[in-house]
Order: structure tokens, then sequence, then C-alpha cells
């Protein structure tokens, strides 16, 4: 019952740069969106400014939501993916490096050493 | 008398507001939000690449949480069209309300100077009528103003914000630590995500709950980043594991053919021949397997390349909607390149006879060809019980799978194991502290058997009378043989006649051939059927 473990560690860190880049984007531009409603509120009347108030602190919930949640898988990945590696370095030497594919396994979760 | 003091607007109403500018910053909100979304599914679109470079239990966990990320951006994005739309119909009324406001301050400019010109207007009958008609536009004016703010404030007040979770699980297979994760809890804790550890600790019928409570778009993450974990993995329904397997079959094929036809005619050293012929074993292992799997009907339930031989296990009919499934346990020298053909032709014709005694269709019946260990390698190696210490692990979780993944409640379902030759050794193992829903037990041609079985596992044994077998038995390899007084019924191996069709002697080491009574036992077996079985 072996489990195919395969990373590419420098390809994981390309993936997490680019998501980390991907999430700064879309956090600037919740910031933008936070920044130009607070604009247009200062252009309406009281009895719409406060409706739209109330609207921009529940997309502001929603805002901060998405970005922790962002920031949490990518740490996340981050975490298992160090942990994988030490995992790796620590059990190399029990498997047969010449050998790819699924044949690599050694037990039913091992981590796997890719060339 | 005043142009305002006839038209009489409220301070702070309509008039103070810049129309156009409220335009625009709806029109600033609307860009913005696009690119919230456009930004909101790049993350999640982008972070599914990860399974490409990482492969691994957690990794379609880790994929699977992003995925609302971009969702719920988009939705975000929904909402703030939704609000900027209702601006703008403000805006458009609001500068429809400014135009309207001239043209009552036009005419009211006429009543100004008509009043003026006349000390009597009050009682001027045409200039009453006017003065009402201004008062009327103005009354609207305020009344439509009340309207559009009350129809944009109810429009915005009406927008759900989307939530997405930040506390909790994002794939966890099972419940976290009491009072840990829960929403509400604060931040969302990595401990929860889907580990290796926690699956590999799961039973069978845990991993069965597991997988029925994804989503099928948190299955298909699976089937298609862990096939191999999917396919060996015990309890996940049997479709499942046909497909995930298969998609590894023809792909491990193709590479150790291009590792053999790399290496050239010629193996340059001694590791290299070993090599050369470890993957001509592998390949042809492989190649088995393709084979009996092209004969159709066949589910691929187990296959693993990851020790020194292939193992796999492959059933004909359908497993998880059988209500008889027997398990053939191959023995001695049975092995995937060499066994698997023969084993599922027996298997094939089990599944026939085994219809027939029963009187029920096909499709009620399902049997498997489970070569997932290790079978001795030489006729001495009969003697080791290590092969079959090694098997029986694998074996009772299987069966265990079978009867999470099975349609049928156990007390419908009829499972069997048909075990020859070691296989014997290795099936009463299995079945001997836990006998994961096993109901009966079929030996044949078994050097010897494990001493104790539950009290609910019906136990029947055949050995031929020219079954090479009985050398081992008679040298004492192993302590224990079927006998009476343990329960073991004895079926016989002799020509008989049963319902006008004439049965054939079993011969040698072989207990399914065509038209044997030994097969016709085995079937009667299989499907519960002690009145047809041939007693010895």
């Amino acid at each position: 019952m072996g489990v195919g473990w395969r990373i590419d560690s420098a390809g994981v860190d390309e993936v997490i740069a680019r998501t980390d880049a991907d999430a700064r984007s879309l956090s600037s531009e919740l910031g933008t969106v936070g920044a130009t409603l607070e604009q247009v509120i200062g252009q309406l009347d009281d009895v719409v400014g406060a409706a739209l108030r109330r609207f921009d602190e529940r997309w502001h919930e929603s805002a901060e939501a998405v970005d922790r949640r962002t920031v949490a898988v990518v740490e996340t990945a981050r975490a298992v993916v160090r942990d994988h590696l030490s995992t790796d370095e620590e059990m190399a030497g029990r498997f047969r490096r010449e050998l790819g594919g699924d044949e690599a396994t050694g037990s039913r979760f091992a981590p796997r050493v890719t060339p | 008398m005043t142009r305002a003091s006839v038209v009489g607007l409220r301070e702070g109403g309509f008039l103070a507001l810049d129309a156009s500018a409220i335009s625009d910053g709806a029109v600033d909100l609307r860009r913005a939000a696009g690119r919230v979304g456009d930004d909101g599914v790049q993350v999640s679109n982008g972070w599914r690449a990860l399974t490409d470079v990482y492969q691994s239990p957690v990794a379609p966990g880790l994929v699977t949480a992003m995925e609302p990320v971009g969702q719920v951006a988009s939705e975000m994005s929904g909402a703030m069209q939704t609000a900027t739309v209702a601006l703008d119909d403000y805006a458009r009324a609001v500068s429809s309300l400014q135009v309207r406001h001239r043209s009552v301050t036009v005419d009211a400019g006429v009543f100004a100077r008509a009043a003026a010109a006349s000390p009597d207007w009050r009682i001027e009958p045409t200039l009453r009528a006017h003065q009402s008609s201004l008062q009327r536009s103005v009354a609207t004016l305020e009344s439509d103003f009340d309207d559009a703010r009350q129809q944009c404030v109810a429009v915005l007040d009406g927008i759900v914000a989307p939530t997405v979770q930040t506390t909790g699980s994002f794939a966890s297979p099972g419940q976290g630590p009491e009072g840990e994760g829960r929403p509400g809890d604060g931040w969302w804790d990595p401990r929860h995500l889907f580990t290796s550890s926690s699956l590999d600790a799961m039973s069978p019928a845990e991993v069965n709950a597991w997988w029925t409570s994804l989503s099928p778009a948190a299955q298909a993450t699976y089937l298609t980043t862990s096939p191999q974990m999917i396919g060996g993995l015990d309890g996940i329904p049997a479709a499942v594991r046909d497909s995930a397997n298969r998609s590894r079959l023809d792909r491990e094929l193709a590479r150790l053919t291009a590792e053999r036809a790399a290496m050239g005619f010629f193996e340059r050293n001694v590791s290299d021949r070993r090599r050369s012929d470890e993957l001509n074993e592998r390949i042809d292992a492989i190649a088995s397997v393709r084979a009996v799997l092209d004969r159709g009907g066949r589910q691929l339930l187990h296959f693993d390349i990851t020790g020194r031989e292939v193992l796999a296990a492959v059933a004909i009919g359908d497993v998880d909607k059988a209500r008889y499934v027997g398990i053939l346990v191959g023995g001695l020298t049975t092995n995937v390149e060499s066994g698997l053909a023969k084993m599922d032709s027996s298997a094939e014709r089990l599944r026939v006879v085994a219809g027939t005694i029963g009187d029920v269709d096909a499709s009620e019946i399902a049997t498997v060809s489970w070569l997932a260990y290790a079978a001795p390698p030489e006729f001495p190696d009969a003697a080791n019980p290590t092969f079959a210490r090694a098997g029986e692990v694998g074996l009772r979780s299987f069966t265990q799978g079978l009867s999470a993944s099975n349609e049928h409640a156990p007390s419908v379902a009829r499972m069997t194991l048909g075990l020859h030759s070691y296989g014997t050794l290795v099936g009463t193992l299995a079945t001997q502290t836990d006998d994961g829903e096993v109901d009966s037990i079929v030996a044949y041609g078994s050097p010897g058997i494990a001493k104790t079985l539950p009290d609910d596992v019906d136990r029947y044994w055949m050995r031929n009378d020219d079954d090479p077998i009985r050398l081992a038995v008679n040298s004492g390899w192993f302590k224990y043989q079927p006998c009476v007084a343990d329960g073991w019924v004895e079926l016989g191996t002799a020509t008989a006649e049963v319902d006008g069709t004439e049965l054939s002697e079993g011969e040698g080491h072989d207990y399914l051939g065509e038209g044997s009574t030994t097969l016709h036992n085995i079937a009667a077996v299989v499907m519960g059927l002690p009145e047809e079985m041939v007693l010895r």
C-alpha cells in the first residue's frame, strides 16, 4: 500500500512565491476598495452614507477573512513542506535513490526522495 | 418674497450632493472590485500548481484549502458590483431631482415676480393655484428624494457579504481535538490539516466515512493528485480505487519500459543486469495485470510496486454491489507475473458456478484474485510463516475495507475466503483475532493453518488424494491442521454427481478446475449453501 510522496522543493518555493505575490496584490486591491468606499461615503447624505458604512463594515470583515485565510494556507504549506524536507533528510538513507516513480516509496506513507 | 421661500427645500437635501462625484466613485469601486475578483481567482488557480511540485496526502488538502479564496473574492466582487449599481441609480436620481429643481426654481421666479406685482395675490385664484402647484412640485421633489434614498439603502443593506472560514479544519479526515479549531475559536489551526499519520491510523470503516464525507470536488482532487494513496487505501469505494489504480498502471508500465529501453541491449555491470532482470519482471507483471483487466468487467482493487514484487488484487464484478464476495488467496510461488491470469480464470469459473448453484444473477456475485502479499517463492519457503505474517495484516484490512464499502448491510452481504495452499495460513491468521467481516473460509491444498478462529466463521477444507502438499503435511511443517474438534468440515474431492451433473475428481494441487467437485464445493461455500456441498 504505497503512497507517492514527491517534492520538488524549488518548484514549491516558486509556487509559494507566486501565490504570495498574488495574495499581496489581492490584499492591496482590498485596501483600495476600502479607501474608495471611504471617499464615496463622504460624498453621500447621512442616510445613504450610513447604509454604505454598514456595507463597508461587512465587506471589511470578508476582506480580512480572505486575507487571513490566504496567509494561513501559504504559511501552513511552508510549514508542511519544511517538515517534509526535514523528514526526507532523516529518511533519505532508507530509500533506494536509483529507483523512480512509486517504487521508491519504502512504506505506506513514507516521504520519497526525488532526485 | 424670494424664490427660496417659495420653493422651501430643506438644507442638506439633494441640492448639496454632487451626483457626478458619486457616480465617479461608483465607477472606481467597480473597477477595484473587479480587480479583487480577478486577484482572488488568480490566487486559487495559481495555488493549484502546488500539486504539480508537491505530491503527498497533505497536498490535496492544501489546494482545497485555498479554493474558497477565489470563490469568496469573486462573490465579494459581485457584492460590490451590486452596491455600485445602487449608487449609480442613486446618483442618477439625484441628478434628475436637481434638473427638476432647476425647472421648479425658474417657475418659482415667475411666480415671485407676478406675486410682487400684485399686492392681493393671496386672493388671486390664478396665483393661488400657481403657488399650490409649486408647493406640490417641491413636495414631490422631496418625496422622490426620500424614495431614492430608501431604495439605495434597501439595496445596500440587503447585500450579504460572503464569508470565508478562517478557523477549524480545511480538509480533516476526522474530528480535531476537543475544543480546538472550532469556528469562533480564533485563528485557523493547521494541526487539523489532513495528515498522513491521521489517515494511517484510521480503520477501513473510518476511511470510508472520511471519504464519503468529502465533497465531490475534494474527492476528485485526491483522486487526481494522490492516486497511489487512494488506490491502496482500504475503505475507499471499489470503483474509486479501480480508477486510481488504473490511472497509474499504464504510466508505470511506460516509465519502466522506457528505463529498460534506455539501458540498451548490453548491461554494463552486475548491478545493471540485476536492474534489468528486475525491470523485466516488473514489466511482465504489470503487463499481466493489464491483460487481465482487458478481459473486461474487472476492478483493480490493489496495485503496488513499492516492494520487491508487484502486488495486485483484481475483482470480477462489482465488489461494492455484490451480495456474495469470494476472495481467492494464492499460495506457494504464486505471483502476479505468472499467476494472475490463471487465478483470474479460476475466479471467473468460480463466479459462474456459484451463480448456477445459488440461482442468482451474476451481478450478485464478485470474485477477487488477491495477490497482494509476497508469497513464498520456493517450495522449502512454505515452512516459513514469515510470509504469511506479512500478508495477514493486508488481507484483514482488505476484507474490512470491502465490508465498509459494500452497499449491503454486513448481515446481508456474505464474504468468503478461498484459501489455497500457503494462502490458508495467510487467511486463517488474518481472521484469527478479528474476522474482518469474513463469514466463511474454505481451505484447499493446505500445508497447515492457524489454530483458533472466531466461532462465527464457517470453516471447510479439502485436500486431493494426490496433492503433493501432503508431503509438507506429513513432514509436520506446520503444527496445526484442520480438524473436526475445531469446527472444520471436510469436503469431498472425488468424483460425484450433483443434480444430474457429473463432477470430476480434483487433481494434484489444483482445486478450481472446470467441472471438478472441488470447484463445486468452493462455490457452495461462497453461496453459503451447505446442502449443495459434497462431503468427504
